[in-house]
């Protein structure tokens, strides 16, 4: 192959690859040599001998002598109908965390939660998740971090003395007229939205702040200003033949990137009868996940995105008769794209992820002249997520301020930690006479809240959701409330003066509000089947506003003027931990990024370009203007003059995990006009000459630049289905064995994995963690190689590091027929089994790591330590609640064994087992990974080779299907599918 | 130890016989109203489940006053068959129906008339146990004096003789040692713990008036005194707290190996150093029969750790599944009900205990005390905490719902002859020798399970009169057990 591969800069430059946490031993003399002198350095051999018969004969007296302990085995009193002990449980519910919505399945075994899957009727994630959903699980048993009882002045007190107190106070505001502010996240629940309500009528002088941490504050303006409609409406990037985002993560962080990825890939996969893909192109700062999958990505500075909206607008009004505005030159030629939107009128998407009102305006000025509404952006179905309105906060916080506001209740933010101006709020909390917490676990507003009333864990609580109009969503409680908490709702609701518990309240509103609405079941069955399937929707009627042209002019304008600098800073939602609110969840803390392939910190991402010019190298510490210290990373792609920072790092109140980890740039973030900015522009960047290590997954697992990733072009696909892909044939025609072929005439499992489908988006990594008790390690181990993840997301760059095409793909145990690990176990701990699977016993692995060495694919990982019950490795396996969420089909590692993906045995086996009992044979499809089951794109198929009529088996006998490094004849389970770009040549250079 | 345990049981056996006879002769001579007794009898057996002596309504009223109310004539037809009564239309007889939440009263055609008569004086004749007078303090169960427990702890186990004279003694069938596992009477523990916890037995008139027959039975003869009863429960409130002693074994194996590794170090120094000996063959001797001991010794209980073939351990209740799988026929999966179709066989909750308990409340060896632990478990709230004698290791999986529900096992081929057992004991080894070999003889469901359609090869072997083993499917894989 011509066109060069590299996982990183040093590996592109042929440099020699450092890891920061190796310690280096000296190379001039050799192992031998060492051992040698290590054993003449001991003390004489005799004794030693004599020390060890000793010990031999003492073992075996010990044995002669031992007992074994007495289990206790201690049944119901009074067993509950629907529990089995043994088996699981699935309850339909709601995952919503303030941002992101999600109809989940929650797995109860024996009383415990212990992993999250997609609801599969939900027509939003319709069994999708994505790495936050798939960890949300673990913050249930945060032992460190949740609270555990209503607290007083931080002092534990019960529930009737807080109550007391609050309601006090709120009649005392109540009567002097103070006023009340309720600060909550965006709100979904109809429910709870409904008990605001009674609040605010007990309260007359009670107010409703909605404040999102990362806000789509400007669209909301944009789409009331030009459609007289303050909501966000749907994108359906599957409908969409030309998708344009300008900063919009769409695929990781951008407002529903679950569904968003969803729909994409179904735009991006191939086969006979399908034969074209969306194109898509992007303009964005620094690398993002939708960037890392554009067919052409310019980066850009953040300031010059209004000029090339505003010369995209005017070449599009241009052809359309349109009013066209007067614009400077643009940063990047756009008039093919323009041609492309163009040719795909009311087929095509321009998103937007900038939080400023002229430019959401310009843009939607460009989808109606595309005449995208309607078609693909959707009106009706309107999202009810993402409803903070920066202003309002800003106004709160003045208020507050000037002493007008005697009672302040948070409900699930944290202004402390991530709004612009926490001083100021700091200071206004002081002049309230009361401020009041419904946090579920411990956050820097809580620390400083006078009375902090601990909610519920999502998983404890009852609720609703109508994360888009007409689509409803039940969540219900998985467990018992593990502490002594109340849910804020019933919180809320006792304040008001009610006596309802919230999920009669509930049930109520939801027989007076839905139950009618629909005539499929009476009124008692449709809550019970509603509640036993979790979703629930209604039609939407089509709703489709007129475009007003007013605000235009004045939006243009302001595109037209913005002034670029030399150096911009950009902010940006990281996959795992957003905005900060997981932090303290050590599997998101330890996922690497699927970019950066950095874990445990943020850091500022700079160009290679900019590294040089600056001479700093990754690791060196930066300091911006007076404010912050932060160590740099070189990222190919990154914008030329910009620098890219992560949200979500610097807390200090949040836990164990997250405390202290990274810098918070929440402070940075400038309000501008009325919406807050996530861009700014730094005085000064200097290099401090101290150095910082990250630990990075990035260098380790190279393939050694072999052809791992196979792509092509869509124009060469059509051409050729084999296009990219013509060393399989190759490989094929060598498939020659000495040795007598197995036959596997049960099941043989396999795996497909499409890697244009694939989004990189690492729900599997953690899907996989969750299912198979795989341990978090901790930053010092990860940046010595030991990351213990089963599955892990490579990501490789091709071309130049200015701007380069960037590569994911998915890589666990191949499960190689012809496997190089078996034949040099010295015990055979890791074998062959009759259904084609590696199979790895760690009772009898005694930890000689040959497997590791010779696994030409890098995917088996050995437990240096024991990761559980140790102190040194504090997270979650640490605590007997954190323990809680280990899957208790999975045996929980020892020190000294090697493990690895399993292709989830223990559900292969568990289906085997349903379909024995069932008396029918096993279905296609019916045994699904962990993976492949939290995979938002459907990227990943599992099935039984031998069963011909499967989908597996479609996909394997597509001529775009390769294994990894076919050519050494390993002969690997899982196959994986040719990448094909829209894109005319190999390169993401022209538009 | 197990070897030990029923040759106890024989010991107690001889030690039971003995006042069982004086009993028995004194059974014949009794003074006691013999009508008084039969209809005792006949009342406990056929009506305390549904009546009461006193006004208390159980499921029927309470019969106090039941003579006044109505006629004795009436009374008899109604029990022999009260449900004809209520069909001819007697209209007390439907009233009485109606009023009982219209549940029939069962016939008992069986009970001759004479019968009903000394039912009848018995119900009629019956006054509640009035309060004793006692010259103790009743209330104490804590802070005896050392001499009162020691006096209790003689008497108990009979050193020293009861003053009304009898050769009974109370530690022959309540013991105070743990290993005594096929005795069905309540431990003294047992005892002590059923007697010092919150509304507990009252110890002194249990042992005036026996609660049930089959006490009755066993106490006849026995009368305390109050100081004796005092000085009785003085020595329970001790071992309450000190709970059960358990015996000690003699450690053989232990001794055997140290006796021989000394000989060993004793010939070694001999050999190299004193040469006391003249004849090194015995050295030799010695050396090789030591290592030989030492090594089979080593071998063998190193095969064994963690192994518990043949464990036996005493359960919280004396549940014999002799008399409810043997006896009584109860299926294994009435109360192992989910060991079809879940990973783990169950144990049956208190609820489903009480399934059947709530009508049986006295065993034929155990009285009421082993199943009034049911109840207490109950009340309390507080499970029954058994004591498991089956655990697999955490790294193997196994799945009783395969075995049971797919594979069609019996219960018996791996847990043995469990409706013959009193206490549960390991039958397996449940080693991975044992699975493995199972594994490689047992066939599969093969032609009656549909999940096996689709394998075609293997159909075609067993055409050819091939058996088809687990095996054969990967019944050995490390992957089907180890994940």
């Amino acid at each position: 192959m011509e066109k060069k591969y590299w996982k990183s800069l040093e590996e592109q430059a042929n440099l020699p690859v450092t890891n920061p946490g190796q310690k280096d031993v000296d190379s001039s003399r050799s192992l031998l040599d060492l051992i040698d002198e290590e054993i003449d350095s001991k003390p004489s051999s005799r004794r030693n001998f004599l020390k060890f018969c000793g010990f031999s004969f003492a073992t075996a007296a010990i044995a002669t002598s031992c007992q074994n302990p007495i289990n206790s085995a201690i049944p119901y009193l009074n067993k509950p109908e629907e529990v089995t002990p043994g088996m699981a449980n699935h309850y339909a519910s709601t995952y919503f965390d303030g941002q992101d919505y999600n109809g989940i399945l929650v797995k109860v075994r024996d009383g415990r939660p212990i992993k999250i899957e997609g609801n599969e009727l939900s027509s939003i994630s319709k069994g999708a998740t994505s790495a936050r959903v798939q960890g949300s699980v673990l913050s249930l048993y945060d032992d460190g971090a949740r609270i555990k009882a209503p607290l007083m002045g931080g002092k534990a007190t019960t529930w009737n003395a807080l109550d007391a107190e609050v309601s006090t106070k709120l009649a005392g505001a109540a009567t002097s007229g103070k006023g009340i502010a309720l600060v909550t996240s965006t709100i979904i629940s109809p429910s709870t939205l409904s008990v605001i309500n009674d609040f605010k009528v007990k309260f007359p002088t009670a107010k409703h702040v909605t404040y999102d941490a990362v806000s789509s504050s400007a669209l909301l303006e944009a789409n009331n200003l030009t459609f007289n409609s303050q909501t966000i409406p749907d994108y359906h990037f599957d409908k969409a033949d030309v998708i344009v985002s300008f900063g919009a993560d769409f695929l990781g962080t951008w407002l529903m990137p679950v569904e968003f990825t969803r729909r994409f890939a179904a735009s991006r996969k191939l086969n006979a009868e399908k034969r074209s893909i969306s194109q898509l192109t992007v303009f964005e700062s620094g690398m993002s996940l939708t960037g890392a999958n554009a067919d052409y990505r310019f980066p850009i500075k953040p300031s010059q995105q209004a000029n090339v909206i505003l010369s995209l607008y005017n070449e599009i009004a241009k052809a359309s008769g349109g009013t066209t505005y007067n614009a400077p030159t643009s940063a990047v030629n756009i008039t093919k794209l323009a041609e492309k939107l163009l040719a795909a009128k009311g087929k095509s998407i321009v998103v937007c992820g900038i939080n400023d009102t002229a430019i959401q305006v310009v843009v939607n000025a460009i989808n109606q002249m595309l005449q995208n509404y309607g078609s693909t952006i959707d009106f009706s179905a309107s999202l009810n997520i993402r409803k903070g309105i920066d202003q309002e906060m800003a106004t709160f916080v003045k208020e507050l301020n000037e002493g007008k506001t005697g009672v302040v209740i948070f409900y699930n933010v944290n202004p402390v930690y991530n709004y612009t101006d926490s001083k100021l709020l700091i200071e206004g909390l002081k002049k309230a006479d009361i401020s009041v917490s419904l946090a579920n676990a411990k956050d820097e507003t809580s620390a400083i809240c006078t009375v902090v009333a601990p909610d519920h864990h999502f998983l404890e609580s009852w609720n609703d959701a109508e994360p888009k109009e007409g689509l409803f969503s039940l969540q219900q409680p998985t467990i018992r409330n593990i502490y002594w908490t109340r849910q804020a709702q019933d919180s809320l609701l006792k304040w008001s003066g009610s006596t309802i518990q919230y999920n009669a309240y509930l049930k109520q509103y939801w027989q007076q509000n839905f139950s009618n609405k629909q005539t499929e079941y009476t009124s008692l069955d449709f809550w019970n089947y509603t509640l036993q399937k979790g979703v629930f929707e209604l039609p939407n009627p089509v709703n489709q506003p007129a475009f007003i042209n007013q605000a235009l002019a004045n939006a243009a304008q302001k595109c037209g003027t913005v002034v670029t600098s030399e150096t911009e800073l950009a902010f940006y939602e990281t996959i795992a931990l957003g905005n900060g609110l997981h932090t303290n969840n050590p599997w998101m803390m330890e996922m690497p990024d699927p970019i950066s392939k950095v874990c445990w910190d943020n850091f500022a991402a700079i160009s290679p370009k900019m590294a040089e010019k600056l001479g700093v190298v990754t690791g060196d510490l930066l300091k911006f203007g007076n404010d912050f210290e932060l160590v740099a990373f070189i990222q190919p792609g990154q914008a030329d003059g910009t620098i890219s920072i992560a949200y979500g790092y610097g807390r200090t109140k949040a836990g164990k995990v997250a405390d202290g980890v990274g810098v918070n740039v929440f402070p940075f973030m400038k309000m501008e006009g009325n919406n807050r900015k996530e861009s700014l522009i730094v005085p000064s960047v200097v290099k401090t000459g101290n150095k910082y290590n990250l630990a990075s997954t990035q260098m380790y697992h190279s393939m050694e630049g072999r052809d791992i990733v196979r792509e092509t072009t869509l124009a060469e696909w059509n051409e050729k289905p084999n296009a990219g892909n013509e060393m399989h044939e190759e490989a094929e025609k060598h498939n020659i064995s000495l040795y007598k072929e197995i036959v596997f005439d049960g099941h043989h499992w396999g795996m497909s994995i499409d890697l244009n489908a694939c989004t990189g988006c690492s729900a599997c990594v953690i899907g996989c963690q969750a299912e198979n008790n795989v341990p978090v390690v901790g930053k010092e181990q990860v940046a010595t190689t030991r990351i213990m993840h089963w599955i892990r997301m490579d990501r490789y760059y091709s071309e130049d590091s200015a701007n380069p095409s960037v590569y994911f793909q998915p890589v666990m145990c191949q499960q190689c027929d012809n496997a190089p690990c078996e034949n040099v176990c010295p015990v055979s701990a890791t074998n062959h089994s009759s259904e084609g699977l590696n199979q790895m016993a760690y009772n009898r692995c005694i930890g000689t790591k040959y497997c590791i060495n010779n696994c030409p694919y890098k995917v088996r990982r050995f437990n240096w330590f024991r990761y559980s019950t140790n102190d040194a490795f504090d997270y979650n396996m640490n605590s007997d609640m954190g323990r809680m969420v280990l899957n208790p089909d999975v045996t929980v590692r020892e020190r000294g064994v090697v493990e690895k993906c399993s292709f989830c045995v223990q559900r292969i086996q568990e289906k085997k087992l349903q379909a024995k009992l069932e008396n029918r044979p096993l279905a296609d499809g019916e045994i699904q990974t962990a993976c492949m089951q939290a995979c938002p794109a459907g990227a990943i198929i599992f099935g039984d080779t031998n069963d011909k009529q499967g989908k597996l088996m479609d996909l394997f006998a597509d001529q775009r299907n390769y294994n990894l490094i076919e050519e050494i004849h390993t002969l690997p389970s899982v196959g994986y599918l040719t990448k094909v770009r829209n894109r005319e040549k190999e390169s993401n250079k022209e538009a | 130890m197990h070897l030990q345990a029923s040759n106890k049981q024989k010991l107690i056996t001889l030690k039971l016989t003995a006042p069982l006879i004086l009993i028995m002769a004194s059974f014949l001579f009794s003074s006691v109203s013999q009508a008084q007794n039969k209809g005792k009898e006949i009342f406990d057996k056929n009506c305390s489940i549904c009546h009461k002596l006193t006004e208390e309504k159980l499921v029927g009223p309470g019969l106090k006053g039941i003579t006044e109310r109505r006629d004795k004539k009436w009374i008899k037809k109604f029990i022999s068959s009260s449900t004809e009564m209520v069909k001819a239309g007697d209209k007390t007889a439907v009233q009485v129906f109606n009023e009982n939440g219209k549940i029939p009263m069962p016939d008992h055609k069986f009970l001759a008339d004479a019968d009903l008569d000394q039912l009848i004086t018995y119900i009629e004749t019956y006054k509640p146990a009035e309060a004793k007078k006692v010259s103790v303090d009743i209330t104490k169960k804590d802070g005896f004096w050392r001499d009162e427990i020691l006096r209790g702890e003689r008497l108990f186990s009979g050193v020293i003789p009861f003053e009304k004279g009898t050769t009974l003694n109370c530690v022959s069938c309540h013991a105070l040692i743990a290993t005594d596992s096929l005795n069905f009477n309540p431990s003294a523990v047992d005892l002590a713990q059923a007697w010092q916890e919150p509304n507990g037995i009252n110890l002194y008139q249990v042992l005036s008036e026996p609660t049930s027959t089959k006490m009755a039975e066993v106490h006849k003869g026995l009368q305390l005194s109050d100081k004796e009863i005092y000085d009785i429960s003085a020595f329970l409130s001790d071992v309450g707290k000190k709970g059960m002693v358990w015996e000690k074994t003699f450690p053989a194996r232990l001794l055997l190996f140290l006796f021989l590794g000394l000989l060993m170090a004793w010939a070694l120094a001999d050999l190299i150093w004193f040469r006391k000996v003249k004849y090194r063959i015995i050295h030799v001797f010695i050396l090789i029969i030591g290592l030989g001991v030492h090594g089979t010794l080593a071998i063998q209980e190193g095969i064994n750790l963690g192994r518990t073939k043949d464990y036996m351990p005493d359960q919280p209740i004396k549940f014999s599944h002799k008399v409810h799988a043997g006896q009584n026929k109860i299926d294994c999966q009435y109360c192992h009900s989910i060991a079809s179709y879940s990973k783990s066989a169950g144990f049956p909750s208190a609820n489903l205990c009480m399934n059947c308990h709530k009508v049986v409340k006295a065993g034929m060896r155990s009285g009421k005390f082993e199943i009034n632990k049911i109840y207490r478990a109950v009340e309390s709230g507080k499970p029954i905490e058994w004591v498991r004698v089956h655990k697999l290791p955490d790294h193997a999986f196994f799945s009783h719902a395969q075995h049971v529900g797919a594979g069609k096992v019996k219960c018996q081929d791996c847990h043995g002859a469990v409706e013959n057992m009193d206490l549960i004991k390991q039958f397996s080894d449940l080693s991975m020798g044992w699975c493995v070999n199972c594994h490689r003889q047992t066939e599969i469901q093969l032609n009656t399970n549909k999940y096996y359609e689709s394998f075609k090869a293997i159909h075609d072997e067993a055409k050819a009169g091939k058996k088809i083993t687990a095996e054969r499917l990967g019944g050995i894989d490390c992957s089907k057990c180890h994940y």
